[in-house]
């Protein structure tokens, strides 16, 4: 159970004075349920994200997991970036190992070798970052982070910097494992369909500071096909929430 | 489009370039194999020694047609004569032993003081704020200037020498050991905290090891400029050593005995380039750039020079 109450957060600006990325966010979400969260850029659910995994403190509000209050980053908690960022002097393998320093080496092993044939880069545990592809990096990060066994797993527009066809195949990648190991997971995104397709409930953020504006509950049953029609009318009812139904009908005529 | 794809289904349409980047991206242990293979020195090395070759057969061919005069430029079998005659003498390995012990010195007695202090104002930014300042005024004073303090205080014999080296391998190590760690990727620290690492963790897991390559470079612009000081303090009053030689070789008319003492400073100064490179590539062959950032630290190294004298 993650309960966020009234989360504000407040800048200092650069020249004086004070701006607010967020005003009093409430949310519930229950254990192993996927909450989407789209919004326009600058809107705070980076922000958000940040501030339940403990990487932010936020300027008012709490956030409990299994009723215990976040005040740092912590081990139940896993965080997946839009960027790898493995350690580039590290091997896949160490990489997949970075969370476990407490174990011993042939704990280590075990888990990462198992945990690297889940994501699909068995063959590449010896393999340096900077031999990987975009999508093969993102798989070593999400690896890292699934190692741990994290009971909520936070996701930062994961797979926004690949291209379309990896994208796809990570976000069914990512409901295996989710099936698999049914963590609950908070993921930022700016792609309506990708929300579509893996959530259970969808909040739509937008202000500046952001607050959320509305909720849809996705309860189709899954997989679910990215060409449903029924999840189209959701993209469009989502898409005027942002007030950018009718850009979307501009960029779909060009 | 092509025939074939028409009979795939849909899905399979998706994931056939999936599957066809799997076959194209090579099989990784033969990828870092060939990484590899490419770091070490011998082939750009023996590359290295064409030119000079061809420089000592036109030196040699301009001595023996007396294009040169002899007392000014002596030919290189006549600097080579010297340099065995020096070493059959036994002079030369004492020379070199207590050059090489100066720099040697120096550059671990730099390299600490530089590493304890570009640490703190790497990490610390208050350190920073209390320390660079005074330091960045003292990499001003050019190295000379402080042979006539350094003799003061220390006497004119090793105490004063190795001190005036470990001053030069001092700034670059510093320089670069501090804006390396300022400079380190602030997502990569990060994550360090996500997986609960702190203090010193942090500092081991994430911090020094992103840090290392301008370390390494900052080492090598070191002990480039422990060479050049070890020759200033040498010229300041040394009975030993390949800066005395330059100055006998001087006093006594000999050109054949400073061309002598210039060559083996050359060799001396890259070999010593190429064992430090050779330890270091250890530590930092998985960096993306390697090539760029050795050639950038020559860069700083003759930077250095220039501001050294």
């Amino acid at each position: 159970m993650l309960r966020i109450s009234g989360i504000s957060k407040h800048f200092d600006a650069p020249r004086g004075g004070v701006t607010s990325a967020l005003d009093g966010v409430d949310l519930s979400v229950g254990r192993g349920e996927i909450i989407g969260i789209v919004g326009t850029s600058g809107c705070g659910k980076s922000t958000l994200l940040r501030i339940v995994g403990g990487l932010d403190v936020p300027s008012a509000g709490t956030v409990e997991i299994d009723g215990r209050t976040v005040v740092g980053p912590n081990p139940e908690v896993g965080f997946i970036f839009q960027e790898p960022r493995l350690m580039p002097w590290l091997t896949v393998r160490q990489n997949a190992e970075f969370g476990l320093a407490a174990l011993s080496r042939a704990e280590r092993e075990a888990l990462s070798s198992a945990v690297l044939a889940r994501v699909g880069l068995g063959g590449f545990a010896d393999a340096l970052p900077q031999q990987l592809s975009g999508g093969m990096a993102q798989r070593a990060a999400i690896a890292r982070a699934l190692v741990t066994r994290p009971s909520v797993l936070l996701l930062d527009e994961p797979f926004s910097a690949l291209d379309a066809f990896t994208r796809i195949s990570l976000q069914d990648h990512l409901l295996e494992i989710w099936r698999e190991d049914g963590p609950t997971m908070l993921f930022v995104t700016h792609d309506i369909e990708e929300a579509l397709v893996l959530s259970d409930r969808i909040e739509v953020m937008r202000g500046r500071p952001g607050r959320i504006h509305r909720e849809y509950a996705v309860d189709f049953p899954r997989p679910r096909r990215r060409s449903d029609p029924a999840l189209l009318a959701y993209k469009e009812s989502i898409l005027e929430d942002l007030d950018l139904a009718q850009a979307a009908l501009v960029s779909a005529a060009l | 489009m092509p025939q074939g794809t028409q009979t795939l289904s849909p899905v399979r349409r998706l994931a056939a370039p999936l599957r066809y980047w799997r076959l194209v991206v090579p099989t990784v242990p033969a990828a870092a194999r060939r990484v590899r293979r490419r770091l070490p020195v011998p082939r750009g090395a023996l590359a290295g020694l064409i030119l000079p070759a061809l420089l000592i057969v036109a030196w040699e061919a301009a001595s023996s047609l007396a294009l040169v005069q002899a007392n000014l430029l002596p030919s290189p079998l006549a600097v080579f004569a010297t340099l065995y005659d020096l070493a059959a003498r036994g002079e030369l390995a004492g020379h070199l032993e207590i050059t090489l012990l100066r720099v040697f010195l120096g550059f671990v007695l730099g390299t600490a003081v530089a590493t304890v202090l570009g640490a703190l104002t790497g990490y610390s930014a208050s350190c920073r704020r209390l320390l660079d300042p005074l330091l960045q005024a003292l990499q001003n004073v050019p190295s000379i200037a402080w042979v006539p303090l350094f003799i003061l205080w220390l006497g004119i014999f090793e105490a004063s020498k190795v001190t005036l080296i470990a001053v030069g391998v001092f700034f670059p190590v510093y320089l670069n050991l501090m804006s390396g760690i300022q400079q380190v990727d602030r997502k990569l620290v990060e994550v360090g905290r996500v997986y609960g690492y702190t203090g010193f963790a942090l500092i081991r897991r994430v911090l020094l090891p992103a840090t290392l390559p301008a370390y390494v470079t900052g080492l090598r612009g070191g002990l480039g400029l422990g060479w050049m000081f070890v020759l200033a303090a040498e010229f300041m009053g040394a009975s030993e050593g390949l800066g005395f030689l330059l100055i006998d070789g001087e006093m006594t008319g000999r050109p054949a005995v400073i061309i002598a003492a210039l060559i083996l400073f050359a060799l001396l100064g890259k070999l010593s380039d190429i064992a430090l490179v050779g330890v270091a590539q250890r530590y930092t062959a998985w960096q993306d750039s390697y090539k760029a950032a050795s050639e950038k630290s020559a860069d700083v190294a003759n930077q250095r020079h220039f501001q050294a004298f």
